[in-house]
Order: C-alpha cells, then sequence, then structure tokens
C-alpha cells in the first residue's frame, strides 16, 4: 500500500512527517504546475471547480509514481467537496487506474476522522506513537504558518521586491528537513530574525487588505495566481484569519469544548444569512462584515462555480457595512495580466478612497474646532 | 385575508399542494406567479452575479413577479429531508439571498426545515410558521397534517397514476373527483420510449426546456420521467451506482438516470441547468454509467439562460436519429 | 442523369453538393452566407445549375444546417435533417471505418463518436464560440491576416506560446499581452491553434471515447495550423477527406437518396426556377400571451410559406406543406 494525496500549499511538509515517523509508504506528487491543471481540466466534468480540477491533477500525478491508496476528505453537508472521492474514484477507474480512495471525514468528526484513518494507514500502531508524530507534524505546521504571518507584514515594505519569499522558501525547505523539535524551533527564530532585519522602505502606513473566500484557493498560491506576493510588491499588506493551524488547534482543542473560531464570524453573518450554506460563504460574508472598519478593503477569493461563493457574492453587497470587494474567481481560464490589471486599480481605489477619507476627515475637523 | 405568494420555481413543483394547503387552512390567500416567460427570466438574471445558476435566475424572476400581487412571499430554507443527506448551497440561502438581490420583495416568510435537527425542531419551525397566522398551536396543528396529506395525495398522484407534475397540481387544484382516470397517453406510440431525467423544475418549465417533452411527444416516442419511478426503485438505482445518496434530490437525477439506463428503454436524456453544481457531478455520474453499459443511449442538454431553441431541437433530432439508424442498423445484422 | 441534391445552410456559409445515382459527387459550391441565407440559396442553386450537364434530374433535395427549415421551405425539400447526423453520413462514405469525427464550423462545432458505423455519442459546443472558427477569424482580422496566411505561418513556430482563456474576449487580451511581450507572431499564431484545440477538447470533446481512425471536417479543417495541433493533443494521426468543407450537404444528399429510394412518390423539389423568385421576410411580436414570442414569416406574394419561432404551436406550420 502506498498512499498519495492532494496538495493544499506547504501541508504536504506536516504529512510526510507524520508518514515517515509512523513508517507508512506514501509518495509526494509534483507541486501544483500547469501539467498537474491539465490533467486535471482534461478529465473533469464540465463546471468543476479549480479545487477539484487540480485536486484530480495531484491523484492522477500521485497515482504516476505509483501511489495505489489515495486520500481525500469528504464529508456531508458541505458544498460538492464531500461528493468529490465518489466522482474522482470513478474517473481514476475509468482512467484504468487500479487504486483504492479512502475519504477522510473532515467535515463533521474534524481532525478526529484523520486520526483514525492515520491509525488504520499505520497498520494498528499504538495510539501514543501516532500522537507523538501528529504532534511533530502539527509542530512544522505551526513553524510554518508563524513564518507566513511574519512574511506577510514584510512583503509590502521589503526594499528589494521578493526577499520575504526567498526567505520564505528557504525556510520551507529547512522545516521539512527538520528532523527534531530543537532543529524546528532554530529554523523559526533565523528566518523570522533574518525577516525583521530586511530593509524596508520608510512608507508611512501601507493600506492593509483582507483575503477573504474559500479555503482551498486562499491557501494553495497556485490557484490563486499567488495574489498575496503580488499584493506585496504593490506595497499591500495582507490579512488573513483562514489558516492551517488555526483551523487544526480550533478542531483538535477547542471546538470539543463548545468553542469555535468561527462563532464572532458567523454571528456578524447574522443579519444577512442566516444559515450555514456549505464550504466557507457564510465565513464570506460574515468577514465582510466584520472587517469592513478595520481593513482598507477586500479581496474576495472563489473558485469560479462554487456554489457557496456565488450565494456569499450575491449577498454581500447588501450588507450595511460598506468596505471595497474585489471578487476574483480562481479557474484555469485566468491569465495572469488580466489579473494584475484589476489588482493595480484596485490598489488605486483604495489609495484614492484613503485620501478622501483622511480629507474628510481633515474638513471635518476643521469646521469642529471652527465652531 | 392574508396573501401568501409562492414563485412558480425550484421546489414548487415538489410540494406547492402540501404548502398551498397548509396556508389555505390557516386562512391565507395563495398566489402563485405567472408561467415562465422570457421577461421573467431576464428579470431574474439581472439581479444575480452572472454566474448564478439558471434556476434561481428564475426563481428570482418569479419573486419579482410576484411583487404588488402578494402581502408575503413563502421561501423555505430547505437544508435537509432525509438524515445527513444536504441540499445545495443555493436552496440553502435561497431566503437571505432573495432578500439581498430583491429589497424590494414583500417580507419573507421563511422556515427551516432540517431534519437532522430531529423532528422536534421540525414542529417548532412549523408552529413559528403557522403563529404569523394565528395564536391556536391546534390549528396550525391541523394545517399541518392537512398540508401533509395533501402532500402523500399528490406524491400518489404522479407515481400510481403518472401524472406529471403540473397535472397532478391541476387535478388537485380543480378539485373536481369526476374523473379520476388520466388520459391514456396517445395511442399513435410508435417509437420506443425515451426517458427524461432531471430535476423536476427543468422538466416541467416549458419555456426553459423548450418544450422538450411536447416536441419527444409530438414525434410520437412515449416520455418516461423520474416521477413515474417509486421511491424504492430510484433508491435502489441511486445506490447502484454511487452508493449513498449525498444531495437531497439526487434521486431524480442519479437515481432516474441509472434505474432507466438498466431497464433497457430506447434513449435517457439527461436534463442540467447550466451553473448547477450537484448537476455537473451527478450527471457525470449518469453519462459514466452510460458510456460503462454501452446499451441505452445517453445524451445531457444543459439548459441556459441563452440556449437557442434551435441548439435544443438540432440535439434532440440528432439523438432521435442515432437511436433510429441504430435501431435500424441492428435490425438489418439479425436479417 | 438522376442526380440528389444537398445543401447545408450554415451561419457562415452555405454549401451545396450533388450526388449522381452512384453517390459520387458531380458539382459542389461553397458560398458565405453573410447573414442572407435565402439569397444565397438562390445565389448557389444558380451556379449548381451552369455547373451541371445538360440532362440532369434531381430526383431528390435535403436540407441541413442551421437554416434547414427556411432553406427547405424554399427548395421544397424532401428531407430535412440535422446537421449532425448529415456530417456523419458524409464522412462514413468516405471512411467507412471512421470512429470519430471532429467538425469544426464557422459558429459551432461539433463532435461525433462512431463504432461500427452507427453513432453512439456525439456532442455539440453549449454556450460560447470558445472552440470554433469564428476565435480564427476574429483573431486573424486582428493581426490583418488572412485565414490562408494563418495557417501557413503557424506552421513555422518553434516555441508555441501558451494563450489562456476560454472565451474570445480574454484569450485576445491574452494574445495582445503576449505579442507586447514580444514573442515571434508564428509562435502566438500557433499557440491560438492549440488553445483553440484545447478549447474545444475541454468543451466538445469532453468525456468523449475520442479513438482512431479520427476523421477532421467542416471549414477549419483548412487550416493546417489546426490539423497539426489536433494531432499534437490527440497523439494520433487525422484524416482531413476530400471535399470536408461540403461534407454536411453530400451527407445529406446521401440521406435524402436513401430516402427517395423507399418513398413512392416522386421529389417535392421546386425546381432551379425558385432562385428568380423574389421572397418576403418579415416578423412580428406574438401577442397572444406573456411570452411575446418573435415570430419570423417567410412569404411569396403576400401568401404566407411558413413561420418560425413561437414558443407553442399557435404560428408553427409544417415547412415542407
Amino acid at each position: 500500500m502506498r498512499i498519495g494525496m492532494p496538495h493544499m500549499g506547504n501541508l504536504y511538509i506536516p504529512f510526510k512527517a507524520l508518514f515517515q515517523r509512523l513508517n507508512i509508504d506514501f509518495v509526494i506528487p509534483p507541486l501544483n504546475n500547469q501539467r498537474t491543471l491539465s490533467l486535471g481540466v482534461r478529465h473533469s466534468p464540465e463546471g468543476m471547480c479549480i479545487p477539484f480540477k487540480l485536486t484530480l491533477g495531484n491523484l492522477i500525478e500521485a497515482t504516476e509514481l505509483g501511489a495505489d491508496t489515495l486520500l481525500m476528505p469528504a464529508g456531508s453537508g458541505i458544498c460538492r467537496l464531500g461528493y468529490y472521492a465518489k466522482t474522482q474514484e470513478q474517473i481514476l477507474h475509468d482512467l484504468g487506474y487500479n487504486i483504492a480512495m479512502v475519504s477522510v471525514g473532515v467535515s463533521q468528526r474534524k481532525l478526529f476522522g484523520l486520526l483514525e484513518m492515520i491509525k488504520r494507514l499505520s497498520n494498528n500502531a499504538p495510539w501514543s506513537k501516532i500522537i507523538s508524530a501528529f504532534r511533530f507534524g502539527l509542530a512544522k505546521l505551526n513553524a510554518m504558518d508563524r513564518i507566513e504571518r511574519a512574511v506577510q507584514k514584510i512583503r509590502p515594505v521589503e526594499r528589494i521586491k521578493g526577499t520575504a519569499n526567498k526567505l520564505f522558501a528557504k525556510a520551507i525547505k529547512a522545516i521539512d528537513q527538520a528532523d527534531d523539535y530543537n532543529t524546528l524551533k532554530k529554523v523559526q527564530i533565523n528566518c523570522i530574525d533574518q525577516l525583521n532585519q530586511v530593509t524596508k522602505v520608510s512608507k508611512a502606513q501601507p493600506l492593509v487588505v483582507g483575503i477573504i473566500g474559500e479555503f482551498y484557493v486562499l491557501l494553495e498560491p497556485f490557484s490563486n495566481l499567488d495574489v498575496e506576493s503580488e499584493l506585496g510588491k504593490l506595497g499591500v499588506e495582507v490579512r488573513r484569519t483562514t489558516f492551517v493551524s488555526e483551523w487544526t488547534k480550533f478542531s483538535l482543542f477547542l471546538n470539543p469544548l463548545g468553542m469555535n473560531e468561527k462563532d464572532r464570524i458567523h454571528k456578524a453573518a447574522l443579519p444577512y444569512l442566516k444559515r450555514d450554506i456549505g464550504g466557507d460563504g457564510w465565513e464570506s460574508v460574515g468577514e465582510k462584515v466584520l472587517h469592513a472598519t478595520e481593513y482598507d478593503g477586500l479581496i474576495h477569493l472563489a473558485p469560479f462555480t462554487c456554489m457557496p461563493e456565488i450565494v456569499a457574492q450575491n449577498i454581500m453587497p447588501s450588507t450595511k457595512e460598506n468596505i471595497p470587494v474585489l471578487t476574483i474567481l480562481c479557474d484555469e481560464q485566468i491569465a495572469k495580466p488580466g489579473m494584475l490589471t484589476r489588482l493595480e486599480a484596485f490598489v488605486d481605489l483604495l489609495e484614492h478612497r484613503r485620501r478622501a477619507q483622511s480629507n474628510s476627515l481633515r474638513r471635518e475637523h476643521g469646521s469642529l474646532s471652527g465652531h | 385575508m392574508i396573501k401568501v405568494g409562492i414563485p412558480r420555481a425550484l421546489l414548487y413543483y415538489q410540494y406547492y399542494p402540501m404548502w398551498k394547503t397548509f396556508f389555505e387552512e390557516l386562512g391565507a390567500e395563495v398566489v402563485v406567479s405567472p408561467l415562465t416567460t422570457q421577461a421573467i427570466l431576464s428579470s431574474g438574471s439581472s439581479r444575480v452575479v452572472a454566474d448564478t445558476c439558471l434556476p434561481v435566475k428564475v426563481f428570482c424572476g418569479h419573486v419579482l413577479a410576484l411583487i404588488g400581487e402578494c402581502d408575503y412571499i413563502f421561501i423555505p430554507a430547505i437544508c435537509s429531508v432525509k438524515t445527513k443527506i444536504y441540499n445545495c448551497s443555493k436552496f440553502l440561502g435561497l431566503p437571505d439571498m432573495t432578500k439581498a438581490v430583491i429589497p424590494e420583495s414583500p417580507p419573507i416568510f421563511d422556515i427551516d426545515i432540517d431534519i437532522n435537527k430531529g423532528k422536534r425542531e421540525l414542529y417548532r419551525a412549523i408552529y413559528k410558521l403557522g403563529r404569523r397566522f394565528t395564536w391556536n398551536p391546534f390549528k396550525v396543528r391541523q394545517a399541518g397534517i392537512a398540508a401533509w396529506q395533501a402532500h402523500l395525495k399528490y406524491r400518489q398522484l404522479m407515481s400510481i397514476h403518472g401524472l406529471t407534475p403540473p397535472q397532478a397540481i391541476e387535478r388537485i387544484s380543480n378539485k373536481s373527483e369526476a374523473k379520476p382516470e388520466i388520459p391514456p397517453s396517445s395511442p399513435t406510440q410508435t417509437q420506443a420510449a425515451i426517458a427524461v431525467v432531471g430535476h423536476p423544475y427543468l422538466l416541467y418549465d416549458e419555456h426553459i426546456n423548450h418544450r422538450l417533452i411536447h416536441r419527444l411527444e409530438k414525434a410520437h416516442y412515449k416520455v418516461l420521467m423520474p416521477e413515474m419511478l417509486t421511491a424504492e426503485e430510484l433508491k435502489l438505482a441511486t445506490t447502484r451506482l454511487v452508493g449513498r445518496s449525498y444531495w437531497t434530490y439526487e434521486e431524480e437525477v442519479v437515481g432516474a438516470g441509472g434505474h432507466y439506463l438498466e431497464s433497457g428503454v430506447g434513449g435517457v436524456i439527461g436534463i442540467m441547468a447550466f451553473g448547477c453544481g450537484p448537476d455537473s457531478l451527478m450527471m457525470d455520474m449518469v453519462h459514466r454509467r452510460a458510456a460503462r453499459l454501452r446499451t441505452t443511449a445517453f445524451m445531457s442538454l444543459t439548459l441556459e439562460e441563452h440556449t437557442a431553441e434551435a441548439g435544443v431541437v438540432t440535439r434532440l433530432e440528432a439523438f432521435l436519429d442515432m437511436i433510429q439508424r441504430r435501431k435500424r442498423s441492428q435490425v438489418e445484422v439479425c436479417v | 442523369m438522376e442526380a440528389y441534391l444537398g445543401i447545408d445552410v450554415g451561419s457562415v456559409t452555405t454549401k451545396f453538393a450533388v450526388l449522381n445515382e452512384s453517390d459520387e459527387l458531380v458539382t459542389h459550391v461553397y458560398l458565405p452566407t453573410e447573414g442572407k441565407p435565402i439569397d444565397m440559396v438562390q445565389q448557389g442553386l444558380k451556379q449548381i445549375k451552369q455547373q451541371l450537364p445538360k440532362g440532369v434530374d434531381i430526383r431528390g433535395v435535403a436540407t441541413t444546417g442551421s437554416a434547414r427549415y427556411l432553406a427547405g421551405v424554399i427548395m421544397g425539400a424532401d428531407l430535412v435533417k440535422n446537421e449532425i447526423t448529415s456530417h456523419a453520413v458524409g464522412a462514413l462514405r468516405y471512411f467507412p471505418e471512421g470512429q470519430t469525427i471532429i467538425e469544426i464550423g464557422g459558429q459551432d462545432s461539433k463532435i461525433i463518436i462512431i463504432r461500427d458505423g452507427i453513432v453512439t455519442d456525439f456532442g455539440m459546443n453549449t454556450v460560447c464560440a470558445a472552440g470554433t472558427g469564428s476565435f480564427l477569424d476574429h483573431q486573424a482580422l486582428r493581426l490583418n491576416m488572412s485565414i490562408k496566411e494563418f495557417s501557413q505561418r503557424a506552421l513555422d513556430s518553434t516555441t508555441p506560446v501558451r494563450i489562456a482563456g476560454r472565451c474570445t474576449v480574454f484569450a485576445e487580451s491574452d494574445m495582445i499581452h503576449k505579442q507586447q511581450m514580444g514573442h515571434r507572431i508564428e509562435d502566438i499564431l500557433y499557440g491560438l491553434c492549440q488553445a483553440l484545440v484545447r478549447n474545444y477538447l475541454n468543451n466538445v470533446g469532453l468525456g468523449k471515447d475520442i479513438q482512431s481512425p479520427i476523421i477532421f471536417q467542416g471549414g477549419v479543417a483548412f487550416n493546417q495550423g489546426i490539423v497539426k495541433a489536433i494531432q499534437e493533443e490527440l497523439g494520433s494521426e487525422v484524416i482531413v477527406p476530400p471535399h470536408h468543407e461540403v461534407m454536411g450537404a453530400i451527407g445529406a444528399a446521401l440521406l435524402v437518396h436513401e430516402e427517395m429510394a423507399h418513398s413512392h412518390e416522386g421529389s417535392k423539389f421546386k425546381g432551379f426556377g425558385i432562385s428568380e423568385i423574389k421572397y418576403h421576410t418579415s416578423s412580428f411580436e406574438c401577442q397572444a400571451c406573456p411570452s411575446l414570442c418573435e415570430i419570423a414569416q417567410l412569404s411569396l406574394n403576400g401568401q404566407v410559406l411558413a413561420r418560425w419561432g413561437g414558443r407553442c404551436d399557435l404560428w408553427e406550420r409544417s415547412p415542407t406543406s
């Protein structure tokens, strides 16, 4: 049995650590690339979203590398994702691949479904061993996310564009190679130190843009044409609430205690959308309401044809809380120059808006003091 | 008297007699929007983002058509009618989305139907809705029971008597118990049977499907629909094809498609809506089964806002030619 | 000589083919439709008459293509057939062993899957013109280049450029971008060919079981760049049959021959004289119901021959009666 699974950002690194420590045989398909996408597009039904196409491409490429047991998230009540494993299994069978599909129920049971599956895959390894391996994987995940947050801060202010990304890539590689907690810690501290020493431009206050939308396209830069780096190049600071480590933390420790990381977001959405509609549609509406006063603008990333995000897109303009939103539909048809044009125009708009606001504030202030 | 408007779209075809009975029992008048027209479709589609699916565009058009005709509009949020089988996002967000895109709409009566929360929660939701009309919980209870009975009768008219939803609705509304026999389908049928599978709001909205069923009947084909199968047949065929259902309205596509493909009809036409997420996956499953079986001709037809009638006609003609030429060649081979 | 006439009136071009008793092509005509289907049918008919030897007896007429009903009324057609069936029948006449037919026309494109000489599956472009010839026409026009030149220069490409975008407009903006970046024109041209083929296969060809031998026909099959791109993408040889551009008309003629062989009546063909008649077309909005259908009508000397466009049977008349 050789395991293969689709990519989402750098998530393969913690999984690799986990599988290695449990002696599970696995392959890592090539990171998302043009071929992955082409394969996925060619074999997907019409109207499927980019997460489906890319993960299908990953699974085909994993199979080519000898994987015979494929992992896909599944579950009920969560947009089309719950149907993906079923469909992709059929597609792979029709292509002549003899594989077994293992659905990982992450929707209701969240991480516990994953842990049970790992137990099975590891030939019933003792729980202590699984938990220790899992902890190490988690440590890598946390380190990556911490560094990414720091990178998000540096990108807009670095003097030489691309420096933070280079340090980030180096750190990811080092984290991947780290074998123990000590090394991991050292890598993290080193990288954050180096990031802090990057020469910065003296810009008063960069624009702050929140990135909201669908989980996969938020976390897979290949699918969103690396929108965060592009915004960084334009001198915009990016904030995003969605991180896998965050999800894991809540899923493992806080959800069982009845706490939900999204309660605040859902509450904000209530006046406009009363219920979960699957996927991240509820969150998109809630985050718009929540961040309307915090950020200069929002970029809403949604896969083209994504059902929950279409509902969100229809509802978002009607909220009282007003903030400029640029929706980017992620799809294999989107061309980078087109996206860059829209990003630049959006950033211009935000700058004008900020200037106008500060002017009117000054005017208001002036008229007040005049009285 | 309170006038409650019901858009003639989406789940209207599944539940109208039930809803109508419920509101009428509570003393309200029920108003239904007219049949879909190009004007209704265009007005609805102008309100939502372009990628919204066709049925929701049609739905919004029907809501717009009800403005000024009623005091309230009834838009339920049907999350789940079977345990752990959910509906698509568009159905879940329907009341909120309608409110957002049609702010001038009359106030919306919504109700959460989610069987996963338990029967008690369901009854509470029904009472909550009923209390808008009466303070008397017994009256609500009575209306609920009458509504359920109307629904059962409606289903029966379709599954046992072979009526289509519009025919069954008409039968119920006419209240004329005089002739329980349905007119036998035209005797000139010389051709094979063609099954048409898909959601009722696509199959029975003649505007968006360009009178597909009418065209088949005119060409003397016997037309079979998902509603003519029993719940058991639908469920079994679904299980054979995909295992457990995932979507609330999966059986009318996957179950009906699978059943008719296996039962040796002349051909199966799958009707799906452009932009419909579940359809794209479910129809793919039916298509794959057809490709593997290779016994029954299958065609999927995607309906879209701008689908030209000519496109539907050409495909239909080519499909029927394909079936006939195939049959003829088989006969020749046998000879 | 007994002969059968097939007419394919498409949205972009109008094609005529005359077959003799042994189904051999006697003559054919290929005209741009230019949005005037009636004029083109009349003009084509005139040309056909000039090209035909004396003493030819037209024993059957069939029309196909998107304006098949209109053309059917004008001609007095014995058979009105959809273009998918016509194309399949035409192609199989020349290559009975064909398993896949790729047909890329001006505004629509098709794929027809054939097993043992019988159509088993087909597909047509759904909502947009991405996988059709108009995509190339549009770009050729933009580059101020004839389709012939386009075809030749595309073959000189060494490192084709990847053009993103399914829709013509997006592809155009990406193409402009690639031009501005200084890519060779040949590489852009071949990149466009690849984009069209990719779009065709991902749209029309999606989920179809494409097997060799593959027959490629329709006007776009003149473009060698596209032929090469299909072969590369499918990794298989592609056959472009002779007279591929009039294959729909040939298929229609074959079908009417078959039809007339079983019929006891003579042809309803109104004769070559109809190319001189002045037909009148008009339209009105039906007020019978809220649908407000646009009804088009064809009339001759004040007498209505046919009406189309209604969503109900109210105005429908059998086109041949």
